[in-house]
């Protein structure tokens, strides 16, 4: 066992990636030598080699639109992308050709790749590094959206997304990544695409939630402990967007009859909508009170003054959970 | 703060009305001041402030009904909100670590070596549904809050059990309760029985469980009410006297019984609302073209409710025969379970345990029952203003006042004693 923050968990998993698959071939704007913006690739090229591992030029729609070609022949690239606000020029190649080659080839060709980006605010980043665009990827079909909240499941879900037959989009909470470490598996380990992780059990309220808020949720649930407030907390991370796991979540509201989401992306057409949309369909009669979200805003990430305003705080999440649990149904 | 609550003063109470309120918002209060009064069905109690404080907020009018648990008064005590949360403590600077200093190439990357607890490899948990949780959509929640029904309460008849919109508004009367009926909504609880000095305890039989829940259940829904006649049953005496011995020849025993069913379906086809029935979840009447009169009988195993059917198509003998056959098969046990249904209309004769005037109880889901006391001589004045002795018969009456008035009932029982004074009329 290693004692890893999620930036080490990826250059970890990485390797055992590559060292296993001997199709990986990991590539990025400055992700060889220099090892990465967050040195995520950081030794890699030096092991293996310039061939498996390098520099790409600052054109993120031929990065994708490289790996189309690498993976239609076998290849597995692992693409980065330096941050996700960074991502739209490879929309054209993701949506068109990534997402849709299994599709409009009949299952002949599938376009496996991996593409990894740092996302979300809370660094006091620059204007497009702090984007959390998740909903937009997710809502195209055929790609698959991982986003893992700790080092352990960084790990697990990387190498889930190398082997899967089709794409990944790998969103890496920027706040996160060296905030804190866990001690995770030395061996080679996947953990399923599509399931989620039940953080704590409870039964008065379950909050959805994923990424860099987890940890904020874990808080906001602490400070009510601290103020006398024992809420049983049925805390869920979806670890993947894209399939998310409807069951563990219908499952959980069916037991606790409120329930609030939590992410930093913008509110509308979010992740938030569909999972309160489904909750609403599959166990509406169950609800003791009208579902909740904490997000950020229908706004452009603001600049380092104002970012605090826009990230669900932990301040935010006790309100809504208060909010939610005082409704008199 | 203190949020005081209306609570139960005693005997079980579960609501009152708000009589005179001495406090308004502002106005400061000693623990022990008086604060308002509560009429209850039984006594009007005054209110007394828990505190000392300044009222802060009134949640209630004189007249307004208002329920064990309701926040009504509101005191500042000078003690504040239970602590509101503060805000998030700013997040504390992360030690540096001087080997991941290069990381933040863009912005500023938190930095720390804490340590999250682990995570296992996924296991296969295949956590049940908790079913004790009640299906009921929102919206019905929402109204059982604003009703104040305990839907824990409540026997759902949708799918699954899921609780309706109707059944809240139905009350018992879809959904009866094992903790018995309610009042405005709010079920009522029936407390345990205390008893001191030697008791024999013995389980009630089924049809004492049946008679039970039946006759909860008219009490609980019907509102009713009894109309009470005397009537001159003078001929009647003689009639029967004469028709008697023919009886007999042809087999059967006449009593007065078929005379007053055949009086009552003559009526019951006059008022059609008195063999009609109160459909409350479609808000309609029921008016029934058939006339099929219960008898209330008296068995060794409890009371018990024979039916003949189609009353007004049977002459007075045959009426004689059917009832007969009933009774004589109701004290057997041998009735079917056909012959006690589809009443519409019930007679109790408890004249024959010696009682003159009663107060039946109606045979839900019929609207009306006729009680036939003892027949008894007395002395009456006649149309000539002398006083003669006549035979007399009194008549209760119970009609279901939701449908029927008072009126309607006393026109009703005023045609069936008219029929019985002239008894010539029931032969025809």
């Amino acid at each position: 066992m290693a004692v890893l923050n999620n930036i080490q968990a990826l250059t970890h998993a990485l390797d055992l990636a590559m060292e296993k698959h001997q199709n990986v071939i990991v590539y990025g704007e400055d992700a060889g030598y220099e090892g990465g913006v967050f040195r995520a690739t950081v030794g890699l090229q030096q092991k293996y080699g310039e061939e498996r591992c390098f520099d790409a030029p600052i054109a993120e729609a031929t990065l994708v639109g490289t790996a189309v070609g690498m993976a239609i022949n076998g290849l597995k690239p692992v693409v980065e992308i330096q941050f996700e606000g960074f991502s739209y020029p490879i929309i054209q190649q993701l949506f068109t050709h990534v997402a849709r080659m299994r599709n409009r080839s009949r299952g002949r060709f599938s376009c496996p790749m991996v593409i990894r980006m740092p996302m979300g605010g809370g660094i006091r980043a620059l204007e497009h590094h702090s984007e959390a665009m998740e909903a937009m990827f997710a809502h195209n079909p055929g790609l698959k959206v991982v986003i893992p909240s700790t080092p352990f499941d960084t790990k697990g879900l990387l190498l889930a997304a190398v082997e899967s037959p089709d794409p990944v989009l790998f969103l890496e909470p920027t706040k996160i990544y060296r905030a804190f470490k866990q001690d995770i598996p030395d061996e080679y380990y996947t953990l399923p695409i599509g399931e989620g992780y039940k953080v704590q059990e409870g039964t008065d309220v379950t909050i959805v939630t994923y990424g860099a808020q987890v940890g904020d949720c874990e808080k906001a649930i602490e400070q009510l402990k601290g103020e006398g407030k024992n809420v049983s907390v049925d805390l869920i991370d979806l670890r993947t967007i894209q399939p998310w796991d409807r069951e563990m979540v219908i499952e959980s509201v069916k037991k606790t009859g409120r329930l609030i989401v939590v992410h930093e992306a913008v509110r509308s057409f979010s992740v938030a909508a569909e999972v309160i949309a489904t909750v609403n369909e599959k166990c509406f009669e169950y609800l003791k009170a009208p579902c909740a979200r904490v997000t950020g805003y229908d706004i452009i990430v603001p600049f380092d003054r104002g970012e605090h305003f826009h990230q669900p705080s932990v301040q935010k999440i006790v309100v809504k959970i208060k909010e939610v649990l005082d409704y008199q149904f | 703060m203190v949020k005081f609550k209306f609570a139960d003063i005693g005997e079980g109470l579960t609501e009152g009305k708000v009589g005179a309120i001495n406090i308004k918002v502002g106005d400061k209060v000693k623990d022990g001041d008086e604060m308002f009064s509560v009429e209850t069905d039984k006594v009007n109690a005054e209110i007394y402030s828990p505190c000392d404080g300044i009222i802060t907020k009134i949640n209630m009018k004189v007249g307004d009904v208002i329920y064990v648990g309701d926040v009504v008064v509101e005191i500042d005590d000078g003690k504040g909100d239970a602590p509101e949360a503060s805000p998030a403590p700013a997040s504390t600077p992360a030690e540096p670590v001087e080997e991941e200093k290069a990381a933040g190439v863009v912005g500023a990357v938190p930095i720390s070596n804490a340590v999250l607890p682990s995570r296992g490899l996924p296991a296969t948990n295949n956590n049940a549904v908790n079913n004790e949780h009640i299906l009921a959509t929102p919206i019905v929640r929402k109204m059982a809050a604003d009703m104040k029904i305990d839907l824990s309460k409540i026997k759902g008849s949708g799918p699954n059990g899921r609780i309706m919109k109707a059944d809240l508004l139905a009350g018992p009367t879809s959904a009866p309760s094992a903790s018995g009926p309610s009042i405005g909504g709010a079920p009522i609880t029936i407390p345990n029985i205390q008893v001191s000095g030697n008791v024999k305890r013995e389980p009630m039989s089924s049809i004492r469980k049946a008679i039970a829940k039946q006759m909860t259940l008219a009490k609980t829904v019907i509102a009713e009410t009894t109309l009470i006649k005397n009537v001159n049953v003078t001929k009647l005496i003689e009639i029967r006297a004469q028709l008697k011995g023919q009886a007999e020849k042809q087999g059967v025993k006449l009593t007065y019984m078929p005379f007053f069913m055949k009086a009552c379906a003559i009526a019951l086809k006059e008022f059609p609302i008195i063999n009609s029935s109160y459909d409350q979840q479609s808000e309609e009447i029921i008016y029934k073209e058939y006339y099929n009169i219960g008898m209330a009988t008296d068995t060794a195993n409890g009371l018990m409710v024979p039916v003949v059917k189609g009353v007004d198509q049977l002459n007075v003998l045959q009426i004689g025969a059917v009832i007969n056959d009933l009774a004589t098969r109701t004290r057997d046990r041998k009735l079917k379970a056909d012959e006690m249904r589809d009443g519409t209309f019930t007679i109790s004769n408890f004249g024959s345990a010696g009682v003159e005037i009663a107060t039946p109880v109606i045979n839900f889901p019929e609207v009306a029952i006729l009680g036939v006391g003892t027949i008894e001589k007395k002395p009456v004045v006649n149309a000539n203003n002398e006083i003669e002795i006549s035979s007399i018969l009194p008549l209760s009456l119970t009609i279901d006042h939701r449908l029927i008035d008072g009126a309607d009932g006393g026109r009703f029982l005023q045609r069936v004693s008219a029929l019985l004074e002239s008894p010539a009329l029931l032969l025809l």
